[in-house]
């Protein structure tokens, strides 16, 4: 396989991923008003969760199971204990987002030794790098993509949701539980974090407490500038960013993938503030 | 079918409504006008719970709706149409229908299809986002919408705002409609030609108080309302 | 317990600064996370410039300077941004400068660069920490600060009071470049090193809880959160492993507790600028006025003329009323006039002045004030600090005129719907206008208070004033004004003296409610 190929078979996988976080991220925001600061780290408990559950059942597809039922109650868990309480908090949201984000980092350093990193058994990835195994990972990614989207598209509770995300008055005005839709909302989310979590375990090859951090940044980014609230933009900008960020450390070097990443960012930020796809929730005149 | 008892709501320190009662009977048609502001929004917000009572009540069919959420108040068979229509932008026309029968656990389907017999309009337009459409369109689908929910009573906030003559015209053909088949119907209204045309009664709301009320004919005859609210001609 | 207060101190010092270069800022509203940046610039040029012999002070002025420039050119790239997307925006301009400074040789790296002289002593620290608390508090309490927060409350209503609203947002932006600039050198000057490592994402969020926690809406906010977090995570090193836990912790159960922050300094803001400024107590001074023409305006949106060449005038000293229906493009002109939004062809002359294409906030230099339909109040300040923002030294004499005395220490949005009203009009009358817009003044009236408008505006006439005015309330229009204009659909379809425009029957026809077999759009 040529090194083209396999590049582009990365950018893929890598964007499939972040697709996923970027998903979860701008449907939680669309729909309860949050932007949640800590989506990341909820992804690495995903990772962790998949990480233990492969220890004793050594199958990627279970580990991607129990990752998204334990992340989605942690989201309930997250809703109830802090956002719940925090409706028109303004920046404050964002700060408490941080907070937990650290919150969840320092209590994974607790409990796995320090955060010394971990990786999943031979046993379960295989040779992690075979393009079998990649075609795989991207297989379970648009998996998941694709059972929300059906979800969100065609189900009674799905439409519920689209219409809170478009209006919560109107939305109560026809008769949905406008609160239970938000907190629904918290555990959709999380649950997309945390089994695109046990993905992102294996593409990176290991799992620190860390590495929520190092792409919560992006996965804010890429929403921006897909348009905030766009479930297409957020899913486009996921792979133009893992493109650019593949092909600039295979041809550039890797020191300057960041640079990339954020050059862009700032950019497109400049040039289409409203993002690259916004979404119109204005009526028309 | 629906009492207000001497209802008061005040938020931020500003009074919205002083008191204010009024009486809709099963069947009829009564409609609320005055000015901006006069409080006619918040007038229907507070029979939907989407703003609390400072003091009075709200009685439907007999009893006090008291607290109970608004979703809740649906179930129980009051629709809103709001003012502005309640866009729900990124949803198609047809979704727009379904989420209005979200309360229904039944016949959606075949209640989706009466509409569309009733709105014919809307049917060519089933799979188009509701932001691309034409005020009138809008306005057609928001009641179209809230009929979904099978409501016994259906409240109107201003729904000929920023119609055409002609939108407006259809806005008025399809309430006379469902007067007919026996929906009791609150109309809120700026548009006093909309109001007088439909309704079996009125009341005038003037900051915040009833300031007149009775029949449209009477009101017509009366200086006070034609010096206030039909521009003095 | 094993404390080191000698750096505890020096640390709280710099967290002090950086939480104050995210203050300033967002004093505006716009969260700019540009200053871990520019902190880093002047690190890395300061401890560059020292090691290769540049004398200490001129290498700190450097850094500073050019941190300065810096926030100069990403406050101005960003200058349209707004909400998160300035936030983020700005942070990645930070990233791209850590990632420059760690992969560029000359400045060592990742491995940074050792050897810069240690000069951040303690006195050093206090006395540049409390110097910039001291003139950043200046602001806070001066005429200055109430713009500010005017525009923190509403841009628009601002820049329609004469506020500059992009050149005080950019100053506010090149201040914090330069104190994180000042932060910069201390924190090199202290670890006598520099390390990308320090001006990552993770401390920019220590920088923004400082800002947050502490109260966004006082300099004594970004005081206490820099004590928080340079302070107390020394102060709890003896848990050791669990510090950054229970401190982050922490951070939550203050934010669920306190949502506006740990302090507010209103009240006593509040109270020292009344007094002070009272004092001064200037008179109200009506302006004569000029007459304002409108030739050929034509604005449209997406195919539709909501103005097709309109063309009219208000003569100087007369009350003009523009009437028409819902979608008649009335407040579309006023918009145009007031500079909200430019037209695609046309011309407005006040005077012998050509203000088309203006800035708001020129346009109110100029002598044309708006008011708003829908009531662009400061809601969060004082009946009194609504006109503060136009002109601080003007005494009470306004707020008498307008009857607005007894409840000068008010909320804006907490009072009644007609008291909100007159307040818009006397904070457009404190920018001194020579032609007063008033976009349908009596709306959500009743009829005694309207009347009391009418009386106002006949006042102000005679004592001069231009006035051009929006209603749907025809009683009044008829009341007050000299002559009637009416638009239908973007254009100008009658003209005359309010009888006249009464008796005219494309007017009936087009507006007034009572035409027979004809359901009327009604204004909103």
């Amino acid at each position: 396989m040529s090194l083209f190929t396999t590049q582009i078979v990365n950018s893929l996988v890598l964007g499939g991923v972040y697709a996923l976080l970027s998903i979860s991220l701008t449907f939680l925001y669309s729909v309860s008003g949050v932007l949640q600061l800590a989506q990341a780290d909820v992804m690495v408990v995903g990772a962790y969760c998949g990480y233990l559950t492969t220890l004793l059942v050594p199958n990627l597809v279970v580990g991607v199971l129990v990752g998204t039922l334990v992340t989605g109650l942690l989201g309930l868990a997250i809703y109830e204990g802090i956002f719940r309480w925090m409706r028109n908090s303004g920046h404050l949201i964002l700060v408490a987002g941080l907070a937990l984000s650290s919150l969840i980092e320092e209590s994974l350093k607790v409990i796995f030794l320090s955060g010394h990193p971990v990786a999943y058994g031979q046993r379960v990835v295989g040779n992690g790098s075979s393009l079998g195994f990649q075609l795989l990972l991207l297989g379970l990614a648009v998996a998941i993509g694709a059972a929300f989207q059906i979800f969100l598209m065609r189900s009674r509770w799905g439409r519920a949701l689209r219409a809170t995300a478009d209006d919560h008055e109107t939305a109560r005005l026809l008769g949905i539980p406008v609160n239970l839709m938000v907190r629904l909302s918290f555990v959709i989310s999380s649950a997309l974090a945390g089994g695109a979590g046990v993905l992102l375990a294996v593409i990176f090859q290991y799992i620190t407490p860390f590495i929520g951090g190092q792409i919560e940044f992006t996965a804010v980014a890429v929403i921006l500038f897909g348009g905030l609230g766009s479930i297409p933009g957020a899913i486009i900008g996921s792979f133009i960013l893992a493109t650019s960020q593949v092909f600039a450390t295979t041809y550039l070097s890797s020191s300057y993938q960041d640079a990339i990443t954020f050059g862009l960012i700032v950019l497109i930020l400049v040039f289409r503030p409203k993002g690259l796809f916004s979404v119109s929730r204005e009526v028309r005149a | 079918m629906l009492t207000l008892q001497n209802v008061v709501v005040r938020y931020g320190g500003i009074e919205a409504l002083h008191g204010v009662s009024i009486e809709v009977p099963q069947s009829r048609a009564v409609a609320v006008i005055g000015a901006n502001g006069a409080g006619k929004t918040t007038l229907a917000k507070s029979v939907m719970g989407l703003v609390r009572l400072t003091s009075g009540r709200v009685i439907f069919q007999g009893s006090d709706l008291g607290r109970l959420q608004t979703e809740a108040r649906v179930r129980l068979g009051i629709g809103l149409v709001p003012e502005g229509r309640g866009l729900l932008p990124t949803l198609t026309v047809e979704e727009n229908l379904l989420v209005g029968g979200h309360t229904q656990k039944t016949e959606i389907r075949s209640q989706l299809a009466h509409i569309y017999e009733e709105f014919p309009m809307l049917l060519p337009l089933r799979r188009r986002a509701a932001r691309l459409l034409s005020g009138g369109e809008l306005q057609m689908l928001a009641i179209g919408r809230a009929l979904m929910a099978r409501p016994r009573l259906l409240i109107l906030d201003e729904p000929s705002m920023g119609l055409s003559p002609k939108a407006a015209g259809n806005v008025l053909e399809a309430l006379q409609h469902l007067k007919h088949a026996g929906t009791t119907i609150l109309l809120v209204e700026q548009n006093t030609n909309l109001a007088f045309e439909i309704a079996d009664y009125v009341y005038v709301l003037e900051t915040g108080n009833n300031v007149a009320e009775g029949t449209g004919e009477a009101l017509t005859d009366s200086e006070f309302v034609r010096e206030s609210y039909l521009g003095g001609v | 317990m094993n404390i080191d207060f000698n750096s505890a101190l020096i640390i709280t010092g710099i967290d002090v600064l950086m939480a104050i270069s995210i203050y300033l800022p967002m004093s505006t509203g716009v969260l700019f996370l540009l200053p871990i940046g520019t902190m880093a610039t002047s690190a890395y040029t300061f401890a560059y410039l020292t090691i290769h012999g540049t004398p200490t002070v001129v290498a700190a002025l450097a850094g500073i300077l050019l941190a300065g420039l810096v926030a100069l050119f990403g406050g101005a790239l960003t200058a349209k941004l707004r909400g998160l997307v300035i936030a983020i925006a700005s942070l990645g301009m930070a990233e791209i400068i850590q990632v420059f400074v760690q992969n560029f040789a000359p400045l060592g790296a990742t491995q940074g660069l050792i050897g810069v002289p240690l000069v951040t002593t303690i006195p050093v620290t206090l006395a540049i920490t409390v110097a910039v608390i001291a003139l950043v508090v200046l602001v806070e309490f001066s005429p200055l600060g109430e713009r500010i927060r005017a525009v923190e409350q509403d841009e628009l209503a601002a820049g329609c009071v004469g506020v500059n609203v992009p050149r005080l947002t950019l100053t506010l932006q090149v201040t914090s470049g330069l104190i994180s600039g000042l932060a910069g050198v201390l924190s090199a000057g202290y670890l006598t090193y520099v390390g990308p490592t320090e001006f990552g994402i993770q401390q920019m969020n220590q920088f923004l809880m400082a800002a947050v926690l502490g109260g966004s809406t006082t300099t004594a906010g970004s005081v206490v959160g820099g004590v928080l977090t340079g302070f107390v995570p020394q102060l709890v090193q003896f848990l050791a492993t669990y510090q950054l836990l229970v401190y982050s912790a922490l951070v939550i159960v203050i934010v669920l507790v306190r949502r506006q922050g740990l302090v507010t300094t209103v009240r006593l803001r509040r109270a020292i600028t009344r007094r002070t400024w009272a004092r001064k107590g200037k008179g109200v001074q009506i302006q004569q006025g000029l007459a304002l023409e409108i030739k050929g305006i034509r604005k449209r949106y997406g195919g539709i003329h909501v103005l097709n060449n309109v063309t009219l005038s208000a003569h100087a000293q007369e009350v003009l009323a523009i009437i028409g229906a819902n979608g008649a493009g009335k407040t579309t002109l006023l918009n145009v006039i007031s500079g909200v939004i430019r037209p695609d062809s046309g011309e407005v002359r006040l005077g012998d002045d050509a203000i088309t294409g203006l800035a708001s906030h020129q346009i109110v230099k100029k002598g044309v004030v708006r008011t708003f339909q829908n009531l662009r109040l400061f809601g969060g300040m004082t009946v009194h600090e609504n006109v503060a923002v136009v002109d601080a030294e003007l005494g009470d004499s306004l707020l008498e005129m307008l009857r607005l005395r007894e409840v000068a220490d008010r909320d804006a949005k907490s009072l009644p719907y007609g008291y909100q009203r007159r307040l818009e009009i006397a904070r457009a009358l404190a920018a001194k206008p020579k032609v007063l817009l008033l976009d349908e003044p009596t709306s959500g009236m009743t009829h005694g208070e309207a009347g009391e408008v009418a009386a106002l505006i006949k006042d102000l006439r005679a004592q001069g004033l231009t006035i051009v005015l929006i209603d749907h309330n025809l009683r009044f229009v008829m009341q007050v004004a000299d002559r009637v204009v009416v638009l239908d659909r973007g254009a100008v379809i009658a003209e005359g003296d309010p009888y006249s425009v009464q008796q005219d029957p494309a007017v009936m026809d087009a507006y007034l409610i009572h035409t027979p077999k004809r359901t009327a759009v009604s204004e909103t």
